[in-house]
């Protein structure tokens, strides 16, 4: 951005921000600027009205993910009497639903980053770069859940909990296939979310993070629910 | 970055996250009876804790972008963007938190019968308090990792949610207490 003159910064924010205008295409030639670099520049550059853009871009969908969650609590305090029977659920459940929100705010912010900067070229299921993204998160996942189960059964065991190797397989199996099935659905949400979004040259950040977080909230806390009616 | 620095990097963060979530979860298991005792609270405080991690969230990776497109300085001195994304998240997390005070007394209404419109002031004074504290901490925080030479984008998700739960809980316990 630094290369830009001023006068071509200036004449850049002036453009409306949904018109491919030809300055953009001579600006990313003639001074090797990635257009998505140039994208960020039209968003929040010097001309444009940043906290407008930042409330009217995240307002709506801040609302609707937060009542989503909402929506969730309410579906946890219909089990609550049986939730409070089983120590380690309740104990795990904050941990389950920060990481799996976590991974959906890793993998957008990360995939955003390497649009803006031009990494992602040509259809992005082919793109190493995903490739490579989805098997260290899967990976660091699984791991987490694993780590999950553990703590929490240690945990609930300290507290008074009877413990058995039966409850601890099924509080380890849960937490597997419930981290693996939703950091799957967030991934595949954040990344072709983050592509549509950045198509209609909105910043994908404002709109895919408190999505992938409502449902990584809404998932585990139904999916939880579930277990505990149907195994419990 | 190098790959093996992400993963590295992501699985600390997360190990981390984690035991504060566990330890977070130890804790709800001593304060819900605390908790219980304000109508319309529990449907409340998964929406509240949600829309302050996402808009925590979305600061921090608004705040990376412009970093790695060195449109912002990793510095705490009066810059446009930086002061521009400070006052758009605080408006965001008030009109929110009202909002989501309102409808958790409208679903306590319909469903439960409450009468009381505490939960609408509750939601308002954490919501303002939790912007006091978090706010700052995650600007500060993403720039020294920024300047630190790591990601702040595999550090930042992590940290928020596990400091921004425990900040919300203590706000709400406070905003409570208060009103």
């Amino acid at each position: 951005m630094k290369r830009l003159a001023k006068e071509l910064k200036r004449r850049i924010v002036k453009i409306p921000r949904r018109l491919h205008h030809p300055l953009i295409h001579h600006i990313h030639k003639k001074h090797r600027i990635s257009r998505k670099t140039i994208l960020y520049m039209k968003e929040y550059g010097p001309h444009s009205h940043v906290v407008s853009v930042i409330i009217k871009e995240s307002l709506a969908i801040l609302i609707l993910t937060s009542l989503v969650s909402s929506m969730g609590g309410i579906s946890l305090q219909e089990i609550q009497s049986k939730l409070l029977s089983i120590l380690p659920l309740i104990i795990l459940i904050p941990a389950l639903n920060d990481v799996i929100g976590d991974f959906g705010t890793i993998a957008t912010s990360k995939f955003t980053t390497a649009l803006f900067l031009g990494e992602i070229r040509g259809k992005w299921w082919k793109s190493r770069f995903v490739h490579k993204l989805f098997l260290m998160i899967i990976t660091i996942a699984i791991f987490c859940a694993i780590y999950i189960s553990l703590l929490s059964v240690v945990l609930a065991y300290f507290k008074g909990f009877a413990l058995n190797f039966s409850i601890f397989l099924k509080i380890l199996i849960t937490t597997l296939l419930a981290t693996s099935v939703l950091v799957g659905i967030i991934f595949l949400i954040s990344i072709a979310g983050s592509v549509i979004i950045f198509k209609r040259k909105e910043d994908p950040d404002n709109y895919l993070i408190p999505i992938t977080t409502a449902i990584a909230d809404l998932g585990s806390m139904v999916i939880l629910s579930l277990f505990v009616l149907l195994i419990f | 970055m190098n790959p093996h620095d992400d993963f590295k990097e992501i699985f600390l963060a997360q190990i981390i996250s984690i035991t504060g979530g566990l330890i977070g979860g130890l804790i709800l298991a001593f304060v819900t009876d605390k908790i219980e005792l304000v109508p319309a609270l529990f449907i409340l405080v998964p929406g509240f804790l949600e829309m302050k991690n996402s808009n925590s969230g979305s600061l921090s990776a608004r705040l990376s972008s412009g970093l790695f497109l060195d449109a912002l300085k990793p510095k705490l001195k009066n810059q446009r963007l930086l002061r521009s994304n400070i006052i758009a998240s605080f408006i965001l997390v008030i009109i929110v938190s009202i909002l989501l005070g309102i409808i958790s007394y409208g679903i306590g209404y319909l469903i439960f019968g409450i009468t009381s419109t505490k939960i609408i002031i509750i939601a308002f004074i954490a919501g303002i308090l939790s912007n006091l504290i978090e706010i700052p901490l995650n600007v500060f925080f993403t720039f020294w990792i920024f300047r630190k030479g790591h990601d702040p984008n595999n550090i930042m998700g992590p940290y928020i949610t596990t400091i921004g739960d425990i900040i919300s809980f203590v706000c709400l316990y406070i905003a409570i207490v208060i009103v």
